[in-house]
């Protein structure tokens, strides 16, 4: 008898704390009430042969959401990296010919941008990884306006993504390696 | 009629000790289900995202090139070499690929309108 009184009070209150938790980590409600938002400023409306179409279809496209997501958080981390060790290489060697009295301001500044791009390149990484989030977790089938919401959102961001990748390659790339080519001329063989 | 003998009142104390530590134990077995579900929620989360995030951001903040040769003397044809070698690294990254707008379309996700 005391074991099981004993051993109920622990466990709702392990229940309660646990609950807590959960809504800590995942709160479909926050995805639901972002969504419904997007799905608002957007002025999604659907009829009803549509809404029938992406009921019966929304489940799939999840589950496909759902391998971008995981992809996704790989992508994201290699890059950082590559990003990282790009901008530290540069780094080294501006220091390494700065110590040799060339000037390097150009450089420096076209670090600065590119450093930029990157902390942005962060910042829409994140808000992408949370639009894919939300159009996982609602329940499609009850919310189809959401959804479509959700994958609108999901390619504005790629989009944004993409853009800022290719001026990283190419512009900011492309300003770190004219400045070199300018500095070249100053060093010595 | 009950014909059970009269429980002693040590014999109780030592019965409740026991569900006790019965008790405990069942709610540490539960207590470490409980983490294992909310760590791996937590892994699959956007909020694990956001930690790594941060983190990386703050690596790159707190960069303080301890790997990197920041010392010796540079000829032009390090020069060459190292923006070579980095150039090579940034455009390896397949930006098509990773963020192109092919892999959300309606088809490749299976979407019907």
């Amino acid at each position: 008898m005391k074991f099981s009184r004993y051993f109920s009070a622990i466990l709702v209150l392990s229940v309660f704390i646990f609950s807590g938790n959960i809504l800590a980590v995942t709160n479909p409600a926050e995805s639901i009430a972002r969504l419904s938002e997007d799905a608002s400023k957007q002025s999604i409306v659907l009829d009803e042969a549509s809404k029938n179409k992406v009921q019966n279809s929304c489940q799939t496209a999840q589950n496909n959401l759902k391998s971008l997501r995981q992809k996704e958080q790989r992508i994201q981390r290699e890059r950082t990296e590559t990003y990282l060790d790009v901008q530290n290489e540069i780094d080294a060697l501006r220091l390494r010919l700065m110590r040799q009295g060339v000037e390097v301001t150009g450089v420096a500044k076209a670090l600065l941008n590119y450093r930029e791009q990157t902390d942005q390149y962060d910042r829409l990484s994140k808000s992408y990884y949370e639009a894919l989030n939300d159009t996982v977790v609602i329940d499609c089938r009850q919310s189809p306006e959401a959804f479509v919401a959700g994958l609108n959102v999901i390619r504005q961001k790629r989009a944004l993504l993409f853009e800022n990748t290719s001026v990283l390659q190419t512009d900011n790339f492309g300003s770190i390696k004219e400045q070199f080519n300018l500095i070249k001329n100053e060093v010595k063989v | 009629m009950d014909t059970q003998p009269p429980v002693m009142p040590e014999q109780q104390a030592t019965r409740d000790g026991a569900s006790l530590y019965i008790a405990i134990l069942a709610m540490a077995v539960v207590a470490v289900a409980f983490v294992l579900v909310t760590f791996t929620m937590f892994i699959n989360s956007s909020a694990y995202t956001t930690v790594k995030t941060i983190q990386a951001n703050a690596k790159i903040n707190g960069s303080s090139l301890g790997d990197y040769d920041t010392t010796s003397p540079v000829k032009t044809a390090d020069i060459e070499e190292t923006v070579k070698g980095v150039e090579n690294k940034i455009q390896s990254l397949d930006n098509q690929a990773d963020y192109g707008p092919d892999a959300v379309n309606d088809s490749a996700l299976g979407v019907e309108r």
